[in-house]
This record gives structure tokens, C-alpha cells and sequence, in this order.
């Protein structure tokens, strides 16, 4: 199955390090968000995207309150959540588990750290 | 009423305001100091007040500048990432490049191991031969080009890598702005109109526009350890070992706050 993308970050640099990481890793289908509520509309209106890679310091909607949003939607309650942000104490990671994130990384992140964890959230969904 | 007793009354409100008037002794000189001082201190008053105004009308510029900032950044920041990926589709190119190479390797190997064994009874021939493919090694020059690939490769992982640090800093100017709008408020709240007979709180300063839906990291940090991840991995993992939310529950319950 080859997956397809939804990649949000309100930093045009963070999505293009984004895009850039995977397509070095071999992936090349993704489109893009500013924010929460644009990731929604997007998510509404593309039902071939399987696989969501948001952070979580966002104007208009959030990261968390993104992944709240999708979970609660029956629709995508199995859709892959890779959360990528600079929020790294662990009160934060657990209120992204909480929010049933599949995983979660950290910036500055290598292509590595990122391949693994898309690798780890595939395996386990 | 009797007439003695309204003297007494009148004798006892006399004695009452005589004891103001000694009060009031007292206390004039010490109202007269005050008044002095504050004569003196009002043009101090009016130099702070003057100063907290001025300081406090620069604050709209200092935080249009700081968003000025991490736009620019943001701007040279792509235009480097842009540069990146010309610079990884042109090493593709010459990755495909030594794959077709490879088959020509292989073929003139064929070609030179025939030849040898045509002359092999030709000792200046065979000598003629391997000079010639001497001069071209091509075994070796695929190597370094394989080995400078992949280090130019390892750079501009570095670069993109690097490169994130726009975003925290951006993350950390927002929070330095936050804070900035802050100061500006309490700033605004202590300007007053001294000039005039009531002392007034001056509303003219200029506010700055604070965007309401601005979400930032006031902790975002560039530090490109592993010390991070791996905590982040411990608890993932630990919460992988839960059987269900509920249990993830307890633990955030237990652990989180």
C-alpha cells in the first residue's frame, strides 16, 4: 500500500524538512497543512491519506487538539499519528499518548529518527 | 435642656476642637514638608513618566521588527532548502550515472581479459596492454566517486538537519514577543497625567496588535541530542506495554501531573 501523507506544521521550513526527509527516504506522495483546522478540511476531503505527521504548536487548532479531533471521529480512529515537535518534558508526551498519538518525535530530528518511527507506527496499526 | 448643661456641652466641644487646632499644630509642619517634597519630586515623576511613554511607544516596532526577523529567516531558510534539493536531484543524476557506468566496467574487463589471453604469447603487447589500462583505473575513480556522494550526502542531511533551528528560534522570538506585549501592557497601565489638577491614566499609547490564535514552545531549544528521544522512546514504550486507554489513563494520572 503506498501511503500518502498529511503533513502539518504551521513552519514552511518544518514542512519542507519534512517533505524533503521523505522524500529521501523513498516516499513521495504528501500534501500539506498550516494548521489543525486546515489538516480537518483536508482529511474531509482526501480519503487516500493514511498516515499524519503533525506538530503540535499551531495557531487556529493545535497538534493535540488535532489528534483529539481525528480520534474522535470513528472514521479515523486507526488513521497513523506521528506527533513531531520541540515539546519534549514528559507531561507533554503524555498528554499526546493520551491523545492516542502513535508516536512521537522530537525536534531537531535526524531522517533516521523519523524513518523509524514511521516504520514503528506502520507495524503497529 | 438646662443652661448649665449646654455650657457644659458647648464647654466640652470646645475643649474637643482645641485639641484639633494642638493636633493640627503638630501635624501643618510635617504636611508642609510633604508638600515640598513632592514639589520637588514632581518633575522626577514627570522625567519617569516621560521615559516609561517613550520606552513604551518604541515596544510596537521592537516586536514588528522581531516578526520581521523570523520571517526573513524563514525566506533564507527556504531558499537554502531549495538549494539542497537541486543539489540531492543533481547527485542522483550521478548516481545513475556510475550505475550505467558499472555495466561499461564490466564490459571493458571482458574485452581486456580476451585481449590478454589473444596476446598472452606477446610479452611487449601484454606489457602495452596493462599500461594502458593502467592509465585508467576505473575501479578506483568509481570508489572515490561513490565515497564523495555519499558524503556530500551526509552534508546536506547535516544542513536539513541544522536548518529546524529556524523553526525553534521562530518559537522563541514568539515567546520573547509574548513577553514583550506583556511588559507593554503594565508599562501602559502606569503612565499618568501628572500636568493637570487630577492625576489621569493616559490611554494614548499605541497597542500592539496581539494575535490571538499565536501557539508557541516558550521552552523550544535547539539541542541536537539523543538524551530527548530516548526518554520520549521509554515512555512510548512503556505505554506500548498497557493493554488499553484505560491503563494509559492511570499511568498519565499516576505519573503526568
Amino acid at each position: 500500500m503506498e501511503l500518502k501523507f498529511l503533513i502539518v506544521d504551521d513552519s514552511l521550513t518544518m514542512r519542507r524538512i519534512v517533505t524533503n526527509s521523505l522524500k529521501n527516504l523513498g516516499y513521495n506522495n504528501f500534501i500539506e497543512a498550516a494548521d489543525g483546522k486546515e489538516a480537518l478540511e483536508k482529511l474531509a476531503a482526501d480519503s487516500s491519506i493514511n498516515f499524519v505527521i503533525t506538530d503540535w504548536n499551531m495557531p487556529v487548532l493545535s497538534g493535540l487538539e488535532l489528534v483529539k479531533a481525528i480520534r474522535s471521529d470513528t472514521k479515523f480512529s486507526s488513521l497513523p499519528i506521528l506527533m513531531v515537535t520541540t515539546r519534549g518534558v514528559k507531561e507533554d508526551i503524555l498528554q499526546a499518548l493520551q491523545a492516542r498519538v502513535n508516536n512521537y518525535v522530537v525536534k531537531p530530528f535526524t531522517p533516521q529518527v523519523l524513518n523509524d518511527k514511521i516504520q514503528q507506527v506502520l507495524a503497529t496499526t | 435642656m438646662d443652661y448649665s448643661t449646654e455650657m457644659e456641652n458647648l464647654n466640652s466641644k470646645l475643649s474637643e476642637l482645641k485639641q484639633v487646632f494642638r493636633i493640627g499644630e503638630k501635624v501643618i509642619p510635617g504636611i508642609q514638608k510633604l508638600i515640598e517634597f513632592m514639589a520637588e519630586i514632581l518633575p522626577l515623576l514627570n522625567n519617569i513618566n516621560y521615559s516609561i511613554e517613550e520606552s513604551t511607544k518604541k515596544i510596537p516596532k521592537a516586536t514588528n521588527q522581531l516578526n520581521d526577523v523570523t520571517h526573513a529567516t524563514e525566506i533564507a531558510t527556504t531558499e537554502i532548502l531549495d538549494k539542497v534539493d537541486q543539489i540531492n536531484s543533481e547527485i542522483s543524476q550521478w548516481e545513475e550515472f556510475i550505475i550505467k557506468y558499472n555495466s561499461k566496467i564490466r564490459k571493458r574487463k571482458e574485452v581486456y581479459e580476451k585481449l590478454m589471453r589473444e596476446i598472452e604469447n606477446n610479452p611487449t603487447a601484454v606489457d602495452l596492454l596493462n599500461e594502458y589500462e593502467n592509465l585508467f583505473p576505473l575501479n578506483g575513480t568509481q570508489q572515490y566517486f561513490k565515497d564523495s556522494i555519499a558524503k556530500v550526502r551526509a552534508g546536506l542531511e547535516t544542513i536539513t538537519i541544522t536548518l529546524q533551528v529556524q523553526d525553534i528560534t521562530a518559537q522563541q522570538l514568539l515567546a520573547v514577543n509574548h513577553l514583550i506585549i506583556s511588559v507593554q501592557k503594565k508599562l501602559s497601565g502606569l503612565i499618568v497625567d501628572l500636568s493637570g489638577e487630577e492625576v489621569m491614566l493616559v490611554t494614548s499609547v499605541e497597542q500592539i496588535e496581539q494575535p490571538t490564535d499565536v501557539n508557541f514552545d516558550p521552552n523550544a531549544s535547539f539541542t541536537p541530542s539523543v538524551d530527548k528521544q530516548n526518554m520520549v522512546d521509554e515512555i512510548m514504550s512503556q505505554a506500548n506495554a498497557l493493554s488499553s486507554q484505560d491503563e494509559i489513563d492511570k499511568l498519565f494520572n499516576n505519573n503526568g501531573k
